[in-house]
């Protein structure tokens, strides 16, 4: 009888333990969020934002990339908020931003082509389109996650072929069709992910910048040089050199010039 | 010398890599200029091709031309440094002479220039009977009065041209103000003015130089080229055109060289003819309801992407106008059948054309599909008032193919049956904020920056490079050699020997566990040093003196053989203790012989346990 009860008490001492560890989460879940995280910040930086307190907005979303932060709802948030402040070049940086982190947001790209609707580019030259569109077909990160994946797909196959001969090749010792497709597929994948990554890589490594405030690119990295043509806040570019205060740029039509290098942002 | 020569080719060749540097930042041209567009039978004029920042490879062809004579006159060329930028000129001279009466093109013409061809413009020269009379008139000409006076004396005056007396509001015309420069030394030149409520005056910009022969004495045309745009109704007069400039008159009696130190400059005002026009306004009773505000001749392109879209995603369309006339006030082409769509306003762009005289409007608008039973956007209609026919005029686009496909995340907002939302404006803004973060984190956190990401891709391949190393050891222990043969042996007769071990010790020993033990020895001989095992005997050890150095080897192979030999064939009991040493024994022959073909494998023996 005592053993009995005493069964049952580790029964019920178990089945509380489990209890608590099946709640726990929950229960940290029901705690009141703490308001110097990275979300709390973002949700009242959204709260100025609807209020219309743009600049407030602008102040907390730029203190989280200040501490380090990223995601392209931050970056496409922020741009938004310079947008509505009239600040169409800032707006452009951090709406390329994002592009690198949510390429196919909707909301991005319609925000993005609306903010460069008015904005003298030039026509982009047609390797420049390629390369953009290869370049935003995915973040990097995702690119590079498909690549080690197929990378260990390819492995795997080498090292089964290695392991079980018998069930890689036929009785006639040449490799199994199965063994050999999913080798094939694996090395030209991991090739392609590859690939992608590499160019994403160095297109989101080349010195790259953003008109800020309206200026003129210049024949010369002189104030006072003959103007080639001029540039307005949004403006995209590509950032050959700098010297001094001055940036060597290229807009997408492929024109270079000399660009004060405090009116462009970087990306 | 040599010196010399060094520092004149050092000159030369600086001089022509600067030119190389310089030169291309300038945009090439060639040019058609004649010294005058009227010409009596008989008559000559000078006709030049110029070309700009460019070298021909070849002369320009110029070909012959019935009723006139073209005789070149060789080439020349100039080169000017203003505020450092260098302009290259080249200019092939022609003469050509009136045969017949009549009006002659001349040109296009193509000069190779380096990789491309530039090409000229082509002009008219007209051939009359009799010789020129006086300055020629242009349509919508009147009111000429050639200013200026003594000293001048006609040398210098301005004449206001335009096509036509009667326009439209809102059409655009092409004037031509030109400033005649006769026997003068024009020092400075401000741009004409032409200051006036009824027309708004754009692109006055750098005048295109010509010559002219009126009543036979030659002038210098500067001809300017704004755009008008006839912004108010009535009949009223144009002009006229002023220009401020300055002459040199001379005061010396020096020969011209000098002329310009000792001549003194004067500032004058010239002023142009005035033209009597009317201006109509666009005829209402007939307007369109979508009549778009431009006047002019227009084509319009439209071009939609992408077209296969989600349910909620944007299609951006762009409608490019292109034509004569007044876009300025235009509004977007018409789309209709917009109710399955939610519509952002258009944007505006003018587009650079490569014709002066052409215009060029992209409208691009952002419609979102909300319905997935959309199939097509469109048709695009584009009103507009042609001044040539004084009618209303309408163009319209085809609708697009568009394809919709259903999209699960997609939230439609529900409109009333009549179609917008109750005190909504259709209208472009920006896409609202999103209200979650997203994956929030630090940039170091990103799991491609970190390092255990990339020390974890080695894995795979460290893994390859042991199964690659396990299977090449599997294929040399499955192969037809000595060694692999030896090493099978050794496996087989450990695991029988492990199994009369077992044996003796459950069920104790008998009479067949001896030649078991016998059989197991002889078989692994047999593999091992390549001998029929059956013919195996004592007498083995003598043979094997050759290939087995380790001589208590041998002797216990001996006496392996001589304990078989006395237990079988004397009658001696086979007990136990007796199985139990003979095992031990064959252990030991086992485990010495494997050392020993190792032994042999690593000192260069390797394959040869034969001795052969």
């Amino acid at each position: 009888m005592e053993n009995k009860i005493h069964r049952h008490k580790i029964i019920s001492h178990v089945l509380l333990v489990l209890g608590l560890l099946f709640f726990l989460p929950l229960l940290g879940r029901a705690e009141p969020e703490n308001p110097s995280s990275p979300e709390a910040i973002f949700t009242q930086a959204n709260a100025h934002y609807e209020k219309g307190e743009y600049q407030a907005a602008i102040t907390l979303y730029r203190h989280l990339v200040a501490e380090g932060y990223e995601s392209g709802p931050l970056f496409y948030n922020l741009g938004n908020s310079y947008f509505k402040l009239g600040e169409k070049g800032y707006a452009v940086l951090y709406y390329e931003k994002a592009r690198r982190l949510i390429p196919h947001d909707a909301d991005l790209k319609a925000n993005l082509t609306y903010a460069l609707s008015s904005v003298e580019e030039g026509s982009i030259t047609w390797w420049l389109a390629i390369k953009s569109a290869m370049t935003h077909l995915a973040p990097l990160g995702t690119w590079i996650a498909a690549a080690a994946i197929c990378y260990v797909f390819f492995f795997l196959c080498l090292i089964l072929k290695m392991l079980m001969p018998a069930l890689t090749t036929n009785p006639a010792g040449q490799p199994k069709t199965w063994w050999r497709r999913s080798l094939i597929t694996s090395g030209v994948l991991l090739l392609l992910t590859a690939s992608l990554a590499a160019l994403t890589f160095l297109e989101q490594n080349t010195p790259q910048g953003v008109v800020l405030t309206a200026g003129d690119a210049r024949f010369e990295p002189v104030a006072g040089a003959s103007i080639h043509y001029h540039l307005s806040p949004g403006t995209r570019l590509r950032i050959l050199e700098e010297k001094g205060g001055w940036l060597l740029v290229r807009r997408l039509d492929g024109k270079r010039g000399w660009v004060e290098k405090q009116l462009v942002g970087e990306l | 010398m040599q010196q010399r020569m060094a520092k004149i080719l050092f000159y030369f060749l600086s001089t022509l890599c600067m030119l190389m540097f310089v030169t291309p930042v300038f945009a090439q041209s060639a040019h058609l200029a004649l010294e005058a567009t009227e010409i009596p039978v008989g008559g000559y004029t000078e006709m030049r091709i110029i070309l700009e920042n460019a070298s021909a490879a070849s002369s320009p062809e110029i070909g012959e031309i019935d009723g006139l004579q073209i005789r070149s006159r060789g080439v020349s060329q100039q080169m000017q440094i203003i505020n450092g930028q260098v302009t290259r000129t080249t200019t092939y001279n022609y003469l050509i002479s009136g045969v017949k009466p009549g009006e002659y093109q001349l040109g296009p013409y193509t000069v190779k220039a380096g990789r491309q061809n530039l090409t000229t413009s082509a002009l008219t020269l007209k051939v009359v009977e009799q010789a020129m009379s006086g300055p020629a008139t242009s349509t919508g000409e009147e009111n000429s009065r050639p200013s200026g006076g003594d000293p001048l004396d006609g040398q210098l005056f301005l004449r206001l041209v335009l096509p036509k007396k009667q326009f439209y509001t809102g059409e655009k015309v092409r004037a031509q103000i030109k400033l005649y420069v006769g026997a003068v030394v024009l020092q400075s030149l401000h741009y004409p003015q032409l200051n006036q409520a009824e027309v708004l005056v754009e692109g006055m910009e750098q005048p295109v130089k010509s010559r002219e022969v009126i009543n036979g004495q030659p002038f210098q045309v500067l001809t300017f080229s704004p755009e008008l745009t006839m912004v108010k109704t009535g009949k009223f007069t144009l002009g006229p055109v002023r220009t401020d400039c300055s002459i040199l008159v001379r005061n010396h009696p020096f020969s011209s060289f000098f002329e310009e130190f000792f001549a003194e400059e004067r500032p004058l005002q010239v002023q142009s003819n005035t033209l009597d026009l009317e201006v109509l306004p666009l005829p209402s009773k007939e307007r369109p309801a979508d009549f778009s505000g431009a006047v002019g001749q227009f084509e319009l392109e439209v071009m939609a992407t992408p077209t296969e879209v989600l349910q909620g995603e944007p299609v951006t369309l762009k409608m490019i106008i292109t034509g004569q006339g007044n876009l300025s006030m235009a509004s977007a082409p018409v789309i209709a059948g917009l109710e399955q769509f939610k519509v952002y306003d258009p944007q505006k762009d003018f587009l650079l054309t490569t014709d002066p005289s052409q215009e060029k409007v992209a409208f691009e608008q952002i419609v979102i599909p909300l319905e997935v039973s959309t199939t097509s956007l469109g048709p695009f209609t584009f009103c507009y008032f042609d001044p040539v026919t004084a009618k209303y005029q309408r163009i319209t686009v085809p609708a697009l193919p568009l394809s919709v496909r259903e999209n699960p995340d997609f939230q439609k907002t529900v409109l009333p049956p009549g179609g917008h939302e109750p005190g909504a404006e259709f209208g472009q803004d920006l896409v609202f904020i999103k209200n979650h973060p997203g994956r929030l984190r630090q940039t170091s956190e990103v799991f491609y920056r970190q390092r255990w990401f990339w020390l974890i891709q080695y894995l795979p391949f460290l893994f390859f490079l042991a199964s690659y190393a396990y299977r090449r050891y599997q294929q040399k222990q499955e192969a037809d050699t000595p060694a692999a043969r030896s090493a099978r042996a050794y496996r087989q007769a450990s695991k029988a020997l492990q199994s009369i071990s077992g044996r003796l010790t459950t069920a104790g020993p008998s009479p067949g566990l001896l030649d078991e033990l016998n059989q197991l020895l002889r078989v692994y001989l047999g593999a091992t040093y390549n001998y029929v095992a059956a013919a195996i005997t004592a007498n083995i050890t003598d043979e094997l003196r050759t290939k087995i150095d380790d001589q208590l080897l041998l002797a216990m192979i001996k006496e392996f053989f001589e304990q078989y030999d006395y237990y079988k064939f004397t009658g001696a009991t086979f007990d136990r203790h007796a199985a139990l040493k003979l095992i031990n024994l064959t252990e030991d022959i086992l485990y010495g012989l494997n050392a020993e073909q190792h032994k042999q494998n690593n000192t260069g023996r390797r394959g040869d346990p034969y001795g052969k």
